[in-house]
């Protein structure tokens, strides 16, 4: 308990006050009676009846002392205090851990600098018997350890080692800011601690009352790959590598690998590797884009900064219009290794092969294989989607896709899905049993498909807007095997099967007995969705960013995700569309045996931010965590509970005075 | 101070009062109280049959005539009594408060007026400490009376006193002759019941009279206030009080007072004795028309 206004104790003056009017209270009156008999009889009289008369005139005055001390009380507001304000040391210490704290000499990187100062201040404030809070500024900042006190030195000892032990820097670039705010968490309790921020940023205004501690050391520079990709020009593919070195100037070695280069060249499984170098001239931290490039193109053919451009010639027997992938090395010795080697893996595309057997081909079905081919190499930059075209004896294997129109193969294929279109008989194991031809197109009537279930297949797609004028009826499917998804009049006219291995759509009229193939957006969008629901790609695109999500699809059960930077191990996926984020830099490669048992290896590409590679970064500031109001103390006034003991005393005397024979 | 009371229209009213004491008295002279034995008077009271050694002269012939036996004629008989007034002269009685002590004087006035009226003998026992003064000697007649009187204005009330010891050590109690009239507050640590006690077995008629002013019977002073005892030797004598005076103690004193009265009354009925408790503020006369009379005591 404390008192707001401890003058106010001076109130017990009036206690002595009582004390001394009780000492020097008036004089007995004097008063000469005939006799005071009758007078000692009442007195044993009132004595017999209340033998505790002194004891309330005890507690009368006890009770008038308690009276007034509780008004002193009131008058210096007696409180609890709930919150109290802190008065010991108060450390609050921010650890980046962005990936330029990787950097480092001889071993000992920034970040494991920071932890041991940390770990420093850590002791020299527990031995103080303060408070310690510890948080780490990753991408998501974390706590490590709040408002921690000696008691549990131990545990904080532990977590600073494990940040070393367990390699806890990210690979990303830090939110100081969002560590700022876990901060004011604690600043808000007590607004005097001290706020020390362990970084390699050098920040042009810094918040007051925050202390940056720098722990980088002279001697640091860093080269690094801050992006490459290849562009096609003049038939040709041209590298481009953007490099930078930070904290040094000098010439940068860099060597880049392309692997299994002009495949369509090489004779038999032999693969030919292009391997090209530069010294690249780095100065005053500035990006220099260096592009190796066919000695055909001219420099002026780019409209870009001649300073920041380093060309490099490749040599005309070391062109190359494919490859499947190229790993790019930067060799330096640098205090940062992490963003030294990069890799571009788009060279080579999956081939997707469809095979369009028809004795009469049509110009629908290719034009929207075409226009699927194209989306998916062009657009999605996923597949590389190869059409065979034959009119007669289709291959019932070697495919992706098999779509026979008019002419159905005598067996099922098996490696692939399978669009029967128009049949004019039941392939073996296709689980049909065709019947008559119904044909309406004499008597001009237009008979109008009907949507039978709700399925991805049909998405976009208006079925009661196609009509057909013949088509073949089913005396027999396999219920179990075939989904209906369209009809008309009660016949099947869209089947389809999606089971494992199975992948089949039956389609029993012919585009010449119907408007599908002029509904364009129609006839597309099945064809998208089969592909997108059928033949999912399993990753859109090939580099990306540490911490980035990436979506994963597979044409099979599973999918193995593996990472060759840290070598940890796999990630086996199985329900899809997946996501999966990236948490470390390197290459991941991404295995399936898709459900007809091809086996199926992709791999990407995860690089760290461009912007951690300059390990002398400077920025503006930081949020300023002091701008939080402080709570300070918090107190209960106990004047409720002094008022009662007043209305209780009051209440009490006035018994005592009015009951005088109790 | 001259009593305000004792003057000729007072005694003049109580001329019409007459006596009336119990029957089983005995006094060794004449006097106008009829008693339970026979006597020579000429009131016929009964007859009894003649024994051996009886005055002849007494014999009715008249019935022996009639009944051939002889047959005494008895007479009733009236004898003179004793009418001992005692007379608590401590300061509690009239130091502090003169008029309570001239009214107990008057009261006892007025009882000696009538013995003396009523032909009977009377003695003023003033008792002062542990002994009683008899002053006047026994008094017959108006005339000694009024000159015992006259000595009573000036007396002076002082000190305590204890009534057992005046009333046992009193040389002439008498026995069965008489009334023994106590006249004080009963305000002391004195055994009084022990008076009484004697008295009744001197078998004679005892009636306590208590004087009372009004500031005894319903005191008004309240507070803080030293009650000094007019009996008391010094300011440090112990029946001097400190006291805080409250409706509580006030109260209480009520029924302190009552309870001596119960005392007092319940003490006499026990003994035969009469009990009068009389304020000051009481006109003397309404005391001895009323409550005299309610005893029986007068008529």
């Amino acid at each position: 308990m404390t008192f707001l206004i401890p003058l106010g104790l001076l109130a017990f003056l009036s206690v002595a006050a009582l004390i001394i009017i009780y000492i020097i209270k008036a004089n007995y009156q004097q008063q000469h009676i005939s006799s005071t008999y009758v007078w000692a009889l009442s007195l044993k009289l009132k004595k017999k009846r209340l033998p505790v008369s002194k004891l309330r005139n005890i507690l009368l005055i006890v009770c008038q002392v308690l009276f007034l001390a509780a008004c002193s009380f009131a008058v210096a507001q007696p409180s609890l205090i709930t919150r109290a304000a802190v008065t010991e040391r108060e450390v609050i210490a921010v650890i980046d851990s962005s990936a330029s704290m990787r950097a480092g000499l001889d071993g000992e990187t920034r970040f494991s600098r920071a932890v041991e100062q940390v770990s420093q201040l850590s002791e020299e404030v527990f031995g103080q018997g303060g408070y310690v809070s510890i948080f780490v500024a990753g991408p998501e900042p974390t706590v490590l350890a709040e408002r921690v006190t000696n008691s549990s030195a131990q545990l904080v000892r532990d977590k600073l080692s494990g940040l070393l032990t367990s390699d806890e820097c990210s690979y990303g670039t830090s939110d100081v800011n969002a560590a700022m705010r876990l901060c004011e968490n604690v600043i808000r309790e007590n607004a005097n601690a001290e706020l020390y921020l362990y970084t390699d940023t050098q920040y042009s205004y810094i918040p007051s009352k925050v202390k940056v501690v720098d722990v980088a050391e002279d001697g640091e520079w860093n080269a690094g790959i801050l992006n490459a990709y290849t562009v096609v020009e003049d038939n040709y593919y041209s590298l481009f590598v953007e490099v930078a070195s930070y904290g040094r100037d000098g010439n940068v070695s860099l060597r880049a690998q392309v692997h299994d280069v002009n495949a369509e060249e090489q004779e038999g499984d032999t693969s030919r590797t292009v391997e090209l170098s530069a010294q690249v001239p780095c100065r005053q931290d500035k990006t220099v884009t260096v592009i190796f490039r066919s000695g055909n193109l001219k420099p002026e053919d780019y409209e870009l900064n001649d300073e920041n451009i380093f060309f490099v010639a490749i040599e005309q027997g070391d062109r190359f219009y494919s490859y499947s992938d190229i790993n790019i090395v930067l060799d330096g010795g640098d205090s940062f290794t992490q963003d030294d080697s990069f890799s571009i893996y788009d060279g080579k595309k999956e081939v997707l092969k469809v095979q369009y057997s028809s004795p009469t081909p049509n110009n629908f079905v290719n034009g929207i294989l075409g226009a699927m081919a194209n989306y998916y190499r062009t657009e999605k930059n996923v597949w590389d989607v190869q059409i065979t075209e034959v009119h007669s004896d289709p291959a019932t294997e070697g495919f992706d896709l098999y779509i026979f129109e008019h002419a159905m193969p005598d067996v099922m294929p098996t490696d692939g899905i399978v669009i029967l279109w128009d049949l004019d008989k039941a392939p073996e194991g296709s689980g049909l049993t065709l019947g008559d031809v119904v044909d309406v197109s004499a008597s001009g009537t237009q008979l109008y498909l009907t949507q039978e279930r709700d399925d991805p297949l049909l998405e976009n797609v208006s079925a009661d807007k196609i009509y057909v004028t013949r088509y073949t009826t089913f005396l027999n499917y396999d219920p179990a095997m075939y989904e209906v998804l369209l009809s008309c009049d009660r016949q099947p006219m869209l089947l389809a099967q999606n089971s494992g291995n199975r992948k089949v759509l039956v389609l029993p009229f012919s585009v010449h007995y119907s408007n599908f193939a002029m509904r364009f957006k129609d006839i597309s969008a099945l064809f998208y969705n089969l592909f997108e629901q059928w033949i999912p790609c399993t990753v859109v695109g090939n580099a990306f960013s540490v911490y980035e999500d990436v979506t994963l699809n597979a044409r099979g059960q599973q999918l193995t995700v593996s990472n060759t930077y840290t070598g940890e191990s796999e990630v086996v996926l199985n329900e899809f569309p997946a996501t999966l984020r990236l948490d470390v830099p390197g290459t991941y490669s991404l295995v399936q045996t898709t459900d007809f048992g091809e086996q199926i290896e992709q791999r990407i590409y995860a690089k760290i931010p461009s912007a951690e590679s300059n390990i002398f970064a400077q920025a503006d500031s930081f949020r300023n965590p002091f701008l939080v109001e402080s709570l300070g103390n918090e107190y209960k006034s106990l004047i409720f509970y002094i008022a009662i003991a007043l209305c209780a005393l009051a209440f009490v005397e006035w018994i005592l005075h009015s009951r005088e024979y109790l | 101070m001259k009593n305000k009371y004792l003057n000729d229209r007072f005694f003049s009213r109580l001329e019409a009062l007459a006596f009336n004491l119990r029957s089983d008295l005995a006094g060794y002279f004449g006097g106008k109280h009829l008693v339970n034995t026979y006597g020579q008077t000429v009131e016929f009271a009964d007859y009894r049959e003649y024994q051996l050694g009886d005055d002849i002269r007494r014999i009715d012939w008249n019935l022996y005539s009639r009944f051939e036996k002889h047959f005494l004629k008895l007479f009733t008989d009236e004898r003179q009594m004793q009418v001992q007034i005692f007379l608590d002269c401590s300061a509690s009685m009239g130091k502090e408060n003169p008029k309570k002590g001239a009214y107990a004087v008057a009261a006892a006035a007025a009882m000696g007026f009538l013995a003396v009226h009523n032909m009977d003998k009377v003695t003023f026992n003033l008792m002062k400490g542990e002994r009683s003064e008899n002053p006047f000697g026994t008094i017959v007649g108006k005339n000694s009376f009024y000159r015992a009187i006259g000595s009573l204005n000036d007396l002076y009330f002082d000190g305590s006193t204890d009534i057992e010891k005046c009333v046992t050590s009193c040389p002439d109690t008498g026995t069965k002759n008489g009334l023994t009239l106590i006249i004080s507050d009963f305000f002391t640590d004195s055994d009084w019941k022990k008076a009484v006690s004697y008295l009744s077995y001197k078998r004679r008629q005892v009636m306590l009279l208590q004087v009372l002013a009004p500031e005894e019977i319903d005191p008004a002073y309240t507070g803080r206030v030293n009650l000094i005892d007019s009996e008391a030797d010094s300011v440090e004598d112990p029946r001097n009080m400190k006291i805080r005076i409250n409706s509580s103690l006030q109260k209480a004193y009520q029924e302190a007072l009552a309870g001596l009265k119960e005392d007092l009354r319940s003490f006499c009925m026990k003994w035969n004795a009469d009990f009068i408790s009389v304020s000051t503020a009481q006109p003397i006369e309404r005391v001895l028309f009323a409550e005299f009379f309610k005893t029986g005591i007068l008529s």
